[in-house]
């Protein structure tokens, strides 16, 4: 596999304040990479380093294994932050604008765009009178012209429609298993990301704080039993030699997560207090994409 | 940086704002001419060529600029305004080339502005004045409009490096016209009263359109060197300024 993007130590400061700290991270060939965390996190300050708009403080970028990163971005398609595009305009004339400006101005690549975004029909509207969801329709089709290799899409589904948001997706996924075009998005919305994304790297406070796969994410964050104990040593005990599983995960000092038993409850905690363990608290978890990223956020999920 | 100059030139030809400017710069024209021909007399002025050319000299000093200033506002600040010029940059096109791009579009700009003005006078002198046409004095009058081009491009890069600078509409008019009213009152005034004669206002690309005659080339090596000078220093000013800079 090659890899698409590598960071090493990318930091940016704004006058004190670290937006992006050390971040190191990799991105390879045919990924669909989520960026995930709070507002603020510094996830479109990471994005505007790699595509050059934020200039890094300290760190390098390297795209296609190229250090010539200016080079390696012709190979690319972006959407970062609100839609970027010129009002004045038709949907058809931004196309066509920008086509001649990335040198894909081929007989056809602007229909076909019009076409994968669904905005044939739009495509005499003027951008000022148009919805913020064909804007950003549009803004994704200004990302895909010329079938760039790569795709850093920054809240591509802000603004649309549940039919919409469909329709991206299914256009992503679409993209990724034909063409392998490798993508990198961020987004609030969090089922929808999960059902696209392949990898995913979360945010906190400048940190690229945890990295995982689809797979390592799905074993993370399925459905378990948490328990916040007093004695996580004597509780695993039980969980092996009262309970009979090893199916758990010792999480913290005082926080144990057990995959077997969720919907036995009463079974463990019966098991726990016979053994001489308090339970502090116990909660269903791990149900979600969404779960797991409060438990990260929170720091009640091991990194 | 070709392909950004062919994408900005299609943008302005494809912006309606485009064509309502040129319309407005011929008609301000036709406003200036019609108020000259309506004091003409008043002034004791009934000489034909004496008109004629008052008029190309008016119109040439006073209504290019103006209308140069508007239309490159309206056009060139809507990107920084939209903040579509990012995609630009996003795609790998350095700040360099997305600024030399812009610089061309606004040269062709300023070409067609300021020949739509003067040909708008050349043509009122023929319905108006019925003024003689010979060679010679076509010859004469393409001359002036060149002089005048050219003269009008050290003022382009100028407007053009405040808008580059200041990315807002607004501000980059009010900074334009105050550049503009700074070289045709206070710095010949000041030059005027130091006993310098125009020698300071002759470099200050706003008002070297004074120095545009009909005596044809003789200017034209003054001018020249004018619009490298200017083009060295509004570019170096520009790139360093847009390349130090993130985008938000």
């Amino acid at each position: 596999m090659s890899n698409i993007v590598k960071t090493n130590g990318l930091t940016k400061k704004y006058r004190g304040l670290t937006a992006v700290s050390e971040v190191n991270m990799s991105i390879e060939k045919g990924d669909i990479y989520a960026l995930i965390g709070e507002n603020g996190a510094g996830k479109s300050t990471l994005m505007k380093m790699l595509s050059g708009l934020a200039k890094p403080t300290s760190g390098e970028v390297i795209l296609f294994e190229n250090k010539h990163a200016a080079v390696a971005r012709y190979r690319m398609g972006c959407l970062i932050d609100s839609p970027a595009l010129d009002t004045r305009l038709t949907v058809r004339d931004n196309l066509e604008m920008f086509a001649r400006a990335f040198g894909c101005h081929q007989a056809g690549e602007v229909d076909r765009v019009l076409e994968l975004i669904g905005m044939t029909q739009n495509a005499g509207k003027v951008i000022g009178k148009t919805s913020l969801g064909m804007k950003q329709r549009l803004a994704i089709g200004i990302a895909l012209l010329g079938s760039p290799d790569f795709l850093i899409l920054d809240e591509p589904m802000n603004g649309l429609d549940p039919r919409g948001i469909q329709e991206i997706r299914q256009l992503l996924l679409k993209l990724n298993s034909e063409k392998k075009t490798t993508i990198l998005l961020s987004s609030h919305l969090l089922d929808e990301v999960a059902k696209v994304a392949t990898r995913y790297g979360f945010m906190k406070a400048g940190k690229l704080i945890c990295e995982l796969s689809g797979e390592a994410l799905a074993e993370k964050s399925r459905t378990c039993l948490r328990l916040k104990v007093s004695d996580t040593a004597k509780a695993a005990m039980i969980c092996e030699k009262d309970l009979g599983t090893q199916n758990y995960e010792v999480v913290d000092a005082e926080t144990i997560r057990l995959f077997d038993f969720v919907e036995e409850s009463s079974k463990v905690v019966t098991a726990m207090v016979q053994g001489g363990v308090a339970v502090e608290e116990m909660v269903r978890a791990g149900e979600s994409l969404e779960e797991f990223f409060n438990d990260l956020m929170t720091g009640s999920v091991a990194k | 940086m070709l392909n950004v100059t062919k994408a900005s030139v299609y943008k302005m030809f494809h912006d309606k704002a485009f064509w309502i400017c040129m319309a407005g710069t011929v008609a301000w024209a036709i406003v200036v001419i019609m108020a000259q021909v309506m004091t003409s007399g008043a002034r004791g002025l009934t000489d034909v060529s004496q008109l004629a050319n008052r008029w190309y000299g008016f119109v040439g000093l006073h209504c290019v600029e103006v209308p140069l200033i508007i239309s490159a506002v309206i056009l060139f600040t809507g990107e920084y305004r939209d903040k579509s010029w990012k995609l630009f940059i996003a795609k790998g096109i350095s700040r360099a080339s997305y600024y030399f791009a812009k610089l061309i579009c606004m040269l062709l700009l300023t070409v067609i502005i300021t020949f739509l003005s003067l040909m708008t006078v050349a043509i009122s002198n023929f319905v108006v004045l019925h003024a003689t046409f010979d060679m010679a004095y076509v010859w004469n009058v393409l001359q002036y409009i060149l002089g005048q081009t050219l003269a009008h491009c050290s003022i382009a890069m100028m407007i053009l490096m405040v808008i580059s600078i200041t990315k807002r509409g607004e501000i980059a008019s009010i900074l334009s016209l105050g550049m503009m009213i700074f070289g045709y009152v206070m710095l010949h005034g000041v030059e005027s009263a130091m006993g310098l004669g125009e020698a300071v206002t002759d470099a200050w690309a706003f008002s070297m359109t004074a120095f545009v005659e009909f005596a044809g080339p003789t200017q034209w090596g003054r001018l020249l060197v004018a619009i490298l000078g200017y083009l060295v220093v509004c570019s170096l000013v520009v790139i360093t300024w847009i390349s130090r800079r993130d985008i938000e």
